[in-house]
């Protein structure tokens, strides 16, 4: 047990680059203002729906509770305000200036947007993993480096002591468990939907009309010439949906296996790529959650790139009469 | 210690509620709570034979002169709940109020004098080769007449 309590603490509490941390911060608070935040007008034009339609989920409920009664509906004004001051925020915690704040704010915002835009009676997936990546960075050292409040503390210290200012720590026992978490978060993901397809569907998922009918569906639905060209072709889509699964249930491997994490990682990109040209369903917030395996890249390039620097500097340093007759 | 105490609560809460809501401990009936969700979208098995249908809701003038297709956007809707009202009223005994909440939607959404729904279907199949998509007839599978919109023809017969 102690052992095992070991390994866990190992596992999520190793010190870990701060800049890693900070570069998980940078990528979702950055992306999430470019992409992925909700836009105001369709935030107002859902404040205009019919008053029937508001099935306001748990978390709007919680989240407004400082605002106004329980399960109210947020009027035009307040969700501006809310956008507005989440927006602001987001700049704020994006470049590192009062980082925990803003990016408590930020979440904050964010969440309660996307869950007014979450209560007409339609739910989507693919910001739910972003959105608690947000809290986990809130609570988390993530602006430590990178960021103008480590700037400013540094200069602050110079000031103070009169002498050059110290370098800002390298690794923390505290950046390595918010990477670790969304890292378990996407497997748990992917689990669920990997799981589900054997549940649900058994082995006649894999049959290639499951697929093809899939694709055929959100083909036509949204108008996407490539959904429809696979539809097509049934042996395809049964490649396709084994490669699939089989990623889903061993996404585990990239966590416990870091070496694996760049492959697993590049054929999540893919996957989700293909899913969206051929379906127009939109998970690139999982490539934001990516980030969270930048230690494994990092690892992987240095193992790949240290033996082809030593072999060049070998071939440097050897005498000309040795390299003529290599 | 206080640090590290709370960075494993988090840890604790934030992937013991993603797992309950994967798995269930004891079998228990799945309860989601965004952004604690499950992910079983495309989970079900389909088969050669299988058919494709597509749905689209158009609403009749009162002088039955044109129908008008009514796209989830004029209703100010996200598809998805566009798809599952006409699903609902394709099949419902009873759809009054599913009528009476697209009809009010509807005159909204169009700013038309309409006296009744339709639902339109066009049905694909999936066959050995794959879903070969040539132009299929969109056919009407269904028409509710609407109670009349009285603010609007008092609105119509003011001079």
């Amino acid at each position: 047990m102690r052992s095992i309590l070991r390994a866990l603490d190992r596992h999520f509490f190793a010190p870990e680059r701060l800049s890693d941390l900070a570069l998980l911060r940078i990528a979702c608070v950055g992306a999430t203002l470019l992409f992925f935040f909700p836009p105001l007008s369709r935030q107002l034009y859902l404040a205009q729906a019919d008053p029937s339609l508001f099935k306001p989920l748990p978390i709007l409920k919680v989240l407004l509770l400082p605002l106004d009664a329980w399960g109210a509906r947020p009027g035009p004004m307040l969700l501006h305000a809310i956008w507005l001051g989440a927006s602001i925020a987001g700049l704020a915690a994006l470049v590192g200036l009062c980082t925990r704040p803003a990016l408590l704010l930020f979440a904050g915002g964010n969440t309660l947007l996307v869950a007014h835009r979450y209560s007409y009676g339609e739910l989507h997936h693919p910001e739910a993993l972003l959105i608690i990546a947000l809290w986990l960075l809130a609570v988390s050292p993530a602006g430590e480096t990178m960021s103008l409040d480590a700037l400013i503390e540094r200069a602050r210290i110079a000031r103070h002591t009169a002498k050059a200012a110290p370098a800002a720590p390298v690794e923390s026992p505290f950046a390595r468990w918010p990477l670790r978490t969304v890292q378990w978060l996407l497997v748990l993901a992917y689990l669920s939907a990997g799981l589900s397809k054997l549940v649900n569907g058994g082995l006649d998922w894999f049959n290639g009309y499951t697929l093809v009918y899939y694709f055929a569906q959100d083909g036509l639905r949204w108008g996407v010439p490539l959904g429809l060209e696979l539809a097509r072709h049934p042996t395809l889509a049964s490649l396709l949906s084994v490669g699939a699964v089989l990623l889903e249930l061993t996404f585990a491997l990239a966590v416990l296996a870091p070496r694996l994490a760049p492959a697993y990682v590049l054929a999540g990109v893919v996957m989700h790529g293909l899913i969206f040209a051929a379906q127009r369903a939109p998970f690139f917030q999982y490539y934001v959650l990516y980030f969270a395996f930048v230690e494994s890249f990092r690892n992987g390039w240095q193992a790949w790139s240290a033996p082809m620097a030593r072999s060049k500097q070998a071939a440097s340093a050897a005498p000309v009469g040795t390299r003529l007759a290599g | 210690m206080l640090r590290k105490a709370f960075a494993v609560s988090c840890i604790a809460v934030v992937l013991g509620a993603q797992a309950w809501t994967i798995v269930p401990p004891g079998g228990r009936q799945r309860v989601r709570h965004w952004p604690f969700l499950d992910y079983p979208m495309y989970s079900a098995a389909h088969h050669a034979g299988d058919s494709i249908q597509l749905q689209e809701l158009r609403a009749v003038a009162c002088d039955r002169s044109d129908t008008i297709a009514v796209p989830a956007s004029a209703l100010r809707i996200e598809l998805g709940r566009y798809w599952k009202l006409l699903y609902d009223l394709s099949r419902s005994a009873k759809p009054d109020a599913l009528v009476d909440t697209l009809g009010r939607l509807t005159r909204a959404g169009t700013r038309a004098d309409v006296c009744a729904l339709q639902v339109w279907r066009k049905v694909l199949r999936v066959e050995p080769a794959g879903v070969r998509v040539e132009e299929r007839p969109w056919v009407e599978s269904g028409e509710w007449p609407l109670q009349p919109d009285t603010a609007r023809r008092a609105a119509a017969r003011r001079p």
